[in-house]
């Protein structure tokens, strides 16, 4: 690790003419001396010095990315010297240059007979004088008119490879008297702003907008595209003046176009009058194993451009030329394009010694065997580190490597520098790697750095995951219980489409399995675990995992989805999801470790709470195993029971505990060590930066972080929708106690789900009793609505509930109705409102179902009142109780509870926070609106707590993970089609609009205070909204997608 | 003066987007089993404990190097140099804190500070990680975190075991969060 902020007292502060003096003294002297007598010390000194010159005065920016500092031990690696393929630098260390200086040292560095020849013209004559004849030029442009292709003839000489397409560009334009251009996709010709104009990449090009006007790019390799442009150009009167390529691609990883493309390219320009420029800078002078890379196809173009090797690698020299039909347009003022130092003496010297020993040591024939030799050796490495190495490609020694991803590309990149062999190749730029080495680099170097190569191949840890799979492990592991079988299969691409991830391909697989009428709890019923495709991604709140069933609760489709870790262990073990069927005929659980799965036996923990099992669970696995388990309420088929991970995190809602205990399936462990790849890891970085700064950490959703859901308290109460004493009040007098600013006072710490910046956990401890909670949720039913307004006890509740397996919303509504039944004298159940210690007894009571009235209450708050002829005693909607919002003061969620896939559940859609709480129209588009962007959300596996998060900034993350385009209009498709898949799988469970609704308690029974007392529901008002939401969808009156609307979703298929 | 890489696990919520993106660094993808720092999570006791490299001034690591391939840059960064590296493991067996870990081929790897600008430290968004110049209570903390030492066991165990006593001995009553108790 080098030290870029090292101070020094000789660091530049401000003019100072003596320092200067002594700064430029002190480095002539060092020139001045024959290097070998320069001291080591010196050399250190200088190589310290250097990188805080490039600090100071060149761009600090180069030292992070180049290898010579982030990879070095010590000093930075300061370039000193070198000969032939081997560079030394200022402390003496060897490299093998296959970099070749991007193809400036086709002869190698230093070549002898190069350097002697500008050496003996240095002692004659360095530059011109701009009046005489200068015999070296003019000698060097027939030499070259002889070695070039067609009728090329006139030469034009300047400094470097980008000046030589200005020139060309100016040409084509002064001959043709066109202004447009057509030039390549990925392609590359320089920096300066006429060159750029032509760049085929947006990273360099589009900051500096705009460029020269009437230039197109048009895909390499495509002559059907490139024809489609100069037809459209020509149709709309663009004209243009030339095409421009690089017979191979260069900077773009090496890439050569079929063999019918130049010869096409000539063709179709010949045909639309187009000049064809071709930039031979990089390929030209033997690179390819041609003299020129157009040599491969005997193609003719009518303006070329040479630059790099051209000067020989000693003193720099580019130049374009043409034919002389061509260059006449330059004799009527051959002042039109001058330079003063172009082709100047030393640079002719170069290049025409380089040339005398480009044919002498026919350097291109060598290019040619050595390039088909490195291609040959390169593909047998293919063979052996398939999951390093993807493709290899390049003609004659302009050769490239790709690698699966930016990561892995950086890792050979820095292990080569690391072991003394340099290549192109940065962190964020290193999926392709270029080699352009000497070509004349004798072939025991070659073989050397081949070996190295392969040293580096095989010391890079191949992190899980295969070649190719981005965000997704590709991966469902599906586990039959009644067999015992275990295999991994891969998720078709159609439906990762199709459904995303998340809940929306979890549902696709459910649909799949099962049959919608079967029983939910029996052995036909499967249960699909999903994990986001962003899940184990910076991506932030993306660490969503849901289960996927026909729910005990409800009997509809159901999902539930948690947070914590498990989602991302599951990724990293390798998994996207899990799909259970079948059931053991013992008690197990499902264990994990990355490709080793097995059923063990669960029955030391048989009976035992959910904490109680987490620590058994860590026991037998890891300490770092993340978990989903049941307590005693799954075990016992509770339809309110949960499944539970971290102690504190719940999938809640819908009876997913019994699922698992009707399975016999305890808990499922899971430790993964893999990883999760991505498409490029720099963009796709950058993408989650942005978005989270802009988009996440805003003001809009900072109350997670400062507040955490208690702060529903106050607002829920102000609206005057806050559920108490069993949905009978709108407001309730112990809501001080139980606020936002209750729970901040017994905060020890704040806790966050993976990946999560937010962290709207909020750990309390009050008096011995320590949670990750309470929630809103679990204050509302489990606190004001049974009237209990002692935290202390609600948080014992919390614990008791999470502990056992019960979801607290539920357990809490029904208690609330208990009390009530009790109260009102329709049963005696022996609780009250505010009776704690009755409260807080029922709990395992209900979960072991070891009393009489808990097992009555174990039927759930709609089953129970109906029991006791009180139907309109209890709040819920298809048997699921309502949660902590009543409709009675917005009717928007009661069109969320009646049209939601699981009954009365707020995370489908929240209008909470519309203008109007009671306007039937907004609210059916609303929630149409809500539900079809949470199933999106859902399926990504993103935390609702997102709430600014849109299908453009979820497109983004896709697009980028995945290294191909997937558009919000794409996301916006699926989550239609996800919402109509789950309304299929009800219609076909037999429900109906009829059961769209919301139970007799909220639709005929007022509220008693707050400022919607007295108000009655409108029952008409709920059936206008649902009318309007069917019709928005597409469905018919009895709520069933119709036929065009499947067809135009693509689900006629699954019908 | 030298900054340092501090640890305040009174501030952690154990997102870990710490190790994310350090893998994402280090590896090119997210993969927090190889980052350079590791968040052992407690959920049940609702804390976590950073795992980091403290660059220890007398370092166990670079002391069992046979090699001598471990040497302390001039950035105080203890640094790997692989070429001299034979993949023997004794520093990963040395280090008293579990923080050198070996790839499947034996080849070390520990934390770098990323050159002066940490990674992880940027994507802490609770202070739990900060990277400065040491003052009173940074030197107090770290001493804290640094005077018990495991020798035995693999890495994992090493820091669980140090994270454990950590947490016994965490001071934790409501709004001490904002400051380093």
């Amino acid at each position: 690790m080098i030290d870029i902020d090292e101070y020094h007292p000789d660091d530049y502060k401000l003019r100072d003419m003596e320092a200067a003096r002594k700064e430029v003294d002190g480095i002539v002297d060092i020139i001045l001396t024959p290097t070998e007598k320069v001291s080591l010390e010196t050399r250190a000194e200088i190589s310290k010095k250097t990188v805080r010159n490039f600090r100071d005065h060149i761009n600090k920016g180069f030292l992070d990315y180049r290898k010579s500092v982030t990879e070095a031990t010590g000093f930075a690696v300061t370039e000193w010297t070198g000969k032939g393929s081997i560079l030394v630098d200022a402390l003496d260390r060897e490299f093998l240059d296959l970099l070749g200086g991007f193809g400036l040292y086709s002869y190698g560095i230093r070549h002898p007979k190069i350097v002697a020849a500008v050496k003996s013209q240095l002692d004659r004559s360095p530059q011109y004088s701009q009046e005489m004849l200068d015999p070296l030029r003019a000698q060097l442009a027939k030499v070259l008119a002889l070695l070039t292709p067609g009728k090329i003839q006139y030469g034009f000489f300047a400094n470097s490879g980008t000046e030589a397409v200005e020139g060309a560009m100016k040409l084509a334009k002064l001959y043709t008297g066109k202004k447009g251009f057509i030039s390549m996709l990925k392609g590359f010709h320089g920096k300066t702003l006429g060159s750029l104009s032509l760049m085929g990449k947006n990273i360099f090009r589009k900051p500096l907008l705009p460029l020269l006007e009437g230039v197109r790019q048009a895909p390499f390799g495509n002559l059907k595209a490139l024809e489609q442009e100069l037809a459209s150009a020509r149709a709309v009167g663009d004209d243009i003046a030339a095409v421009v390529l690089e017979p191979i691609q260069g900077e773009a990883g090496a890439i050569v176009p079929p063999d019918d493309y130049l010869p096409g390219v000539r063709a179709l320009c010949d045909h639309y009058g187009v000049l064809l420029i071709a930039d031979e800078v990089q390929t030209g002078f033997g690179r390819t194993g041609e003299i020129f890379g157009v040599d491969h196809w005997d193609v003719k173009p009518d303006i070329m451009c040479f630059g790099k090797a051209l000067g020989g690698g000693v003193v720099p020299m580019s130049a374009f030329m043409s034919t002389p039909e061509i260059w006449q347009c330059m004799e009527p003022n051959p002042f039109m394009h001058t330079t003063t130092t172009g082709g100047n003496p030393l640079a002719c010297a170069s290049a025409l010694a380089a040339i005398s020993v480009l044919l002498e040591e026919d350097l291109a024939g060598q290019a040619k065997k050595k390039g088909e030799y490195v291609l040959e050796k390169l593909g047998e490495l293919q063979e052996r580190y398939p999951g390093i190495l993807a493709n290899k490609r390049g003609l004659g020694l302009l050769l490239g490597m790709e690698f699966h991803t930016d990561g892995i590309g950086y890792k050979v990149a820095s292990g080569l520098f690391s072991r003394g062999v340099i290549t192109a190749g940065t962190l964020t730029n290193a999926k392709n790697i270029r080699f352009e080495p000497a070509l004349n680099t004798p072939w025991e170097i070659l073989d050397e750095a081949l070996n190295r190569i392969e040293d580096v191949f095989k010391s890079i840890e191949l992190p899980k995951g295969k070649p190719n799979e981005y965000l997704y492990t590709g991966q469902m592991l599906h586990v039959d219980l009644s067999t015992q079988e275990i295999t991994s299969k891969t998720i078709p691409q159609k439906l990762r489409d199709e459904y995303i991830g998340g809940w929306g391909l979890a549902a696709k697989y459910l649909y799949d399995t099962i049959d919608p009428k079967i029983d939910p709890l029996s052995k036909e019923n499967a249960i699909v675990i999903m994990t986001g495709p962003v899940c184990g991604t910076l991506v932030p709140t993306s660490a969503r995992t849901c289960l996927v069933s026909k729910s005990p609760k409800t009997g509809t489709i159901f999902e539930s989805n948690i947070g914590g870790s498990f989602g991302p262990e599951l990724k990293f073990a390798g998994y996207d999801g899990i799909m259970i069927t079948g059931s053991s005929n013992k008690p197990v659980y499902l264990r994990i470790e990355n490709n080793i799965v097995s059923l063990e036996d669960a029955g030391p923990v048989m009976g035992k709470g959910i904490f109680d099992t987490e620590v058994w669970l860590k026991n037998q696995v890891d300490a770092e195993t993340k978990t989903l388990s049941i307590g005693p309420a799954g075990e016992n088929l509770i339809e309110f029971s949960c499944v539970g991970s971290e102690s504190y995190r719940q999938m809640g809602r819908g009876g997913a505990g019994a699922l698992f205990g009707s399975k016999n399936l305890k808990a499922i462990a899971c430790r993964g060590t893999g990883g999760v790849q991505v498409n490029e890891i720099g963009a796709f970085y950058e993408k989650v930066a942005e978005h989270t700064a802009n988009n996440l950490l805003t003001d809009a959703n900072m109350w997670a972080k400062s507040n955490g859901t208690p702060v529903l308290m106050d607002v829920t109460n102000e609206m005057g929708i806050h559920p108490t004493r069993n949905f009978t009040r709108g407001v309730s007098n112990g809501r001080l106690k139980l606020n936002t600013d209750a729970i901040d006072d017994i905060k020890i710490g704040d806790r966050s789900c993976a990946s999560c910046p937010m962290g709207c956990g909020k750990f309390t401890s009050l008096n011995g009793t320590q949670i990750e909670g309470p929630e809103y949720e679990t204050l509302c039913l489990g606190g004001s609505n049974c009237e209990i307004d002692d935290l202390e006890s609600v948080m014992k509740f919390n614990r008791l509930c999470d502990d056992f397996g019960l979801d607290t919303m539920s357990t809490g509504a029904i208690i609330g109705l208990a009390m009530d039944l009790t109260e009102s004298g329709k049963c005696d159940l022996g609780v009250t409102f505010g009776n704690t210690e009755q409260y807080l007894a029922l709990i395992k009571e209900i979960a072991t179902l070891s009393t009489p009235r808990a097992k009555q209450m174990a039927l759930g708050a709609g089953k129970l009142a109906a029991k006791y002829n009180a139907a309109d005693m209890a709040a819920h909607s298809k048997n699921l109780e309502l949660p902590g919002y009543d409709p009675r003061g917005n009717y928007g969620m009661a069109l969320g509870y009646a049209t939601s896939e699981r009954g009365a559940c707020h995370l489908r859609s929240y209008t909470l926070f519309e203008d109007e709480p009671f306007k039937t129209r907004e609210m059916s588009n609303a929630v149409l609106n809500n539900q079809n962007l949470n199933a999106v959300k859902f399926s990504m596996g993103l935390c609702d707590f997102w709430g600014t998060v849109d299908t453009n900034i979820m497109a983004d993350f896709l697009t980028k993970g995945l290294g191909k385009k997937i558009s919000a209009k794409d996301l916006d498709m699926a989550g239609e089609r996800i919402w109509n898949l789950i309304r299929l799988f009800n219609v076909q469970a037999g429900f109906t609009a009829t059961q769209d609704t919301v139970s007799e308690k909220i639709l005929n029974q007022t509220l008693q205070n707050g400022p919607w007392e007295g108000k009655k529901f409108d029952a008409d008002a709920l059936l206008e909204m649902k009318t309007l939401l069917y019709r928005l969808r597409g469905w018919d009156e009895q709520g069933q997608p119709t036929p065009e609307k499947l067809s135009e979703l693509n689900l006629l298929d699954v019908n | 003066m030298e900054k340092v890489l501090l640890a305040i696990p009174n501030r952690c919520t154990g997102c870990n987007r710490c190790t994310y993106a350090c893998s994402a660094v280090k590896e090119g993808m997210f993969i927090p089993s190889r980052a350079r720092l590791k968040i052992n999570n407690f959920p049940h006791e609702g804390y976590s404990v950073p795992s980091v490299c403290f660059q220890c001034p007398n370092a166990d690591c670079m002391t069992a190097c046979p090699e001598g391939a471990i040497i302390k840059n001039d950035r105080g960064v203890i640094a790997i140099n692989i070429k001299k590296c034979t993949r023997c493991g004794e520093c990963v067996s040395a280090c008293p804190y579990g923080m050198i870990e070996q790839y499947e081929s034996g080849i070390p790897f520990k934390c770098d500070l990323c050159g002066g600008t940490p990674a992880c430290v940027g994507e802490c968004n609770f202070g739990a990680l900060v990277f400065k110049e040491t003052d009173k209570i940074s030197r107090k903390l770290r001493s804290q975190q640094m005077k018990n030492r495991q020798t035995e066991g693999r890495s994992d165990q090493k820091r669980r075991n140090l994270a454990e006593n950590l947490l016994k001995e965490a001071v934790r009553v409501p709004r001490t969060t904002n400051y380093m108790g």
